[in-house]
């Protein structure tokens, strides 16, 4: 399974090289105005990272979606279905591959937004201040209280639930291709199963969550298990459609 | 070796391939023979494990073809399948990192043959090219079944002598290869079994030299009979 990983990583590297150059280039823009303390280049470097950031956040979670449709769509698939892998193995290497490259990227552009508002509050010396007004702001929002370790829970449910999301797309294009394979509107189907599914998921964890106290470590661990059940099955499904109705 | 039992495949209806039975044994070379879309691709993308049967059975070492067929057949499509990104040194590396019996140094000699250079981008090849690079990968494989679909295609008339030669070096007692195309000419002199398909069906089959001595006619002669 390593050797797939290792060119499903470098199948998609390109982009993520693009895309720390950019990042690159704009962090030391942000640093260079902080230095001397010019606003306007501050704020643009920052309206840009943030921008580049969510696109990228976005891009990644959309290029595992795009190279596994052309995985399946075009000859490139016999790259993969040539090899002597068992489906369960081939999807198994794009679900770890998927989950490695989103946390990766959700790690870093984290780290580098609170590394700029530390950076910033340093050089401005009112850390705890900025710190404090982070808080509130995020208190308000949520309505509950903010601490380290709540935030960090939050972070990795939305990580699961977005996993879950790219993992749901794979099984509705594998669905059109294998089963759906001699249907007419097999994407339609397909992208309507792929919202079904969406909205079967997320009730059925409220359904599983809704009498829990709101905010608390039991539902945020009760949804995170769920997410991760709905995962491992979708891994699943999406494996034994191809294993039993592959058609390249 | 090989077992296709009635294999068919369907696609919206229309029958790719009908009932297909053969076998193929090792030491010999077989030509699947055919005009275009008389299900020569379907039946060795079936056999590849590319495509499941709609009906049927095939069978290698008389088991259905999976994960440990694949280890023993290796198949060359018609068209390219490389990753855009690739260069012709990082498919030798793909193949050695998958394929147990390709053997690094035949790959290296057969591309140096084909006047390709390893440094080349396999998206900024010649479709003749391509071909080239197809045919070196797939016969550095030391496979007990090779299947090439349309190996000539693309290939110019000085280069298909080459790549003729290459092909019946690879052919040993320990393996198989199974040809398609419809360029029987070039065919004719070097196959030891053809079988000729027509719409999905299977119309003869047989031993080569038997067949001309039967019929007194070359397979050349015989496929224009039957397709005419």
């Amino acid at each position: 399974m390593l050797q797939l990983m290792k060119y499903e990583f470098r199948k998609q590297m390109f982009s993520k090289i693009i895309i720390l150059a950019i990042l690159g280039i704009l962090e030391v823009l942000f640093i260079a105005a902080v230095l001397v303390k010019r606003e306007g280049l501050m704020a643009g470097s920052i309206i840009g990272l943030y921008a580049i950031a969510c696109m990228a956040a976005f891009y990644v979670s959309i290029e595992v979606i795009i190279t596994y449709s052309n995985d399946l769509k075009t000859k490139q698939s016999y790259m993969l279905f040539l090899t002597p892998n068992s489906a369960y193995k081939i999807i198994g290497a794009k679900v770890f591959c998927a989950i490695i490259q989103i946390f990766i990227s959700a790690a870093l552009f984290l780290a580098l937004g609170f590394a700029d508002v530390f950076f910033l509050a340093v050089r401005y010396s009112k850390v705890q201040e900025v710190i404090d007004a982070a808080k509130e702001i995020l208190s308000q929002v949520s309505g509950l209280e903010v601490t380290l370790p709540k935030i960090i829970t939050v972070l990795l449910l939305v990580f699961l639930f977005w996993v879950s999301t790219v993992i749901f797309a794979l099984l509705s294009i594998t669905l059109s291709t294998t089963l759906l394979e001699n249907k007419k509107f097999k994407w339609v189907i397909s992208f309507l199963t792929f919202i079904l599914i969406n909205i079967m998921v997320y009730r059925v964890i409220g359904l599983a969550t809704n009498q829990m106290d709101a905010g608390s470590y039991l539902q945020f661990a009760v949804s995170g298990g769920l997410s991760a059940v709905f995962i491992a099955l979708a891994s699943f499904g999406t494996s034994w459609m191809l294993e039993k109705k592959i058609s390249l | 070796m090989l077992e296709c039992q009635e294999a068919t495949k369907k696609y919206m209806g229309r029958t790719a391939v009908d009932r297909m039975s053969l076998k193929v044994e090792k030491g010999r070379i077989y030509a699947l023979l055919g005009p275009n879309g008389s299900g020569k691709t379907t039946l060795m993308k079936m056999v590849a494990g590319l495509v499941k049967p709609s009906e049927g059975k095939i069978l290698y070492d008389k088991q259905p073809v999976g994960v440990e067929s694949k280890k023993k057949i290796a198949y060359m499509s018609t068209e390219p399948f490389y990753y855009n990104y690739m260069t012709i040194s990082d498919v030798g590396g793909y193949y050695k990192d998958f394929f147990k019996d390709f053997d690094l140094n035949k790959y290296v000699s057969l591309i140096k043959k084909m006047k390709l250079r390893m440094q080349d981008k396999v998206k900024s090849l010649s479709s003749g090219m391509a071909a080239k690079l197809k045919i070196a990968a797939t016969l550095s494989r030391n496979a007990e079944l090779i299947l090439l679909d349309e190996p000539l295609n693309g290939i110019d008339i000085i280069a298909r002598e080459q790549i003729i030669s290459t092909i019946v070096e690879s052919a040993n007692e320990g393996n198989a290869l199974v040809i398609s195309s419809h360029l029987v000419d070039e065919l004719e002199k070097i196959i030891d079994y053809a079988v000729f398909m027509k719409e999905g069906n299977l119309v003869m089959q047989g031993d080569a030299e038997a067949m001309r001595e039967e019929r007194g006619m070359s397979i050349v002669d015989l496929y224009k009979r039957i397709y005419a």
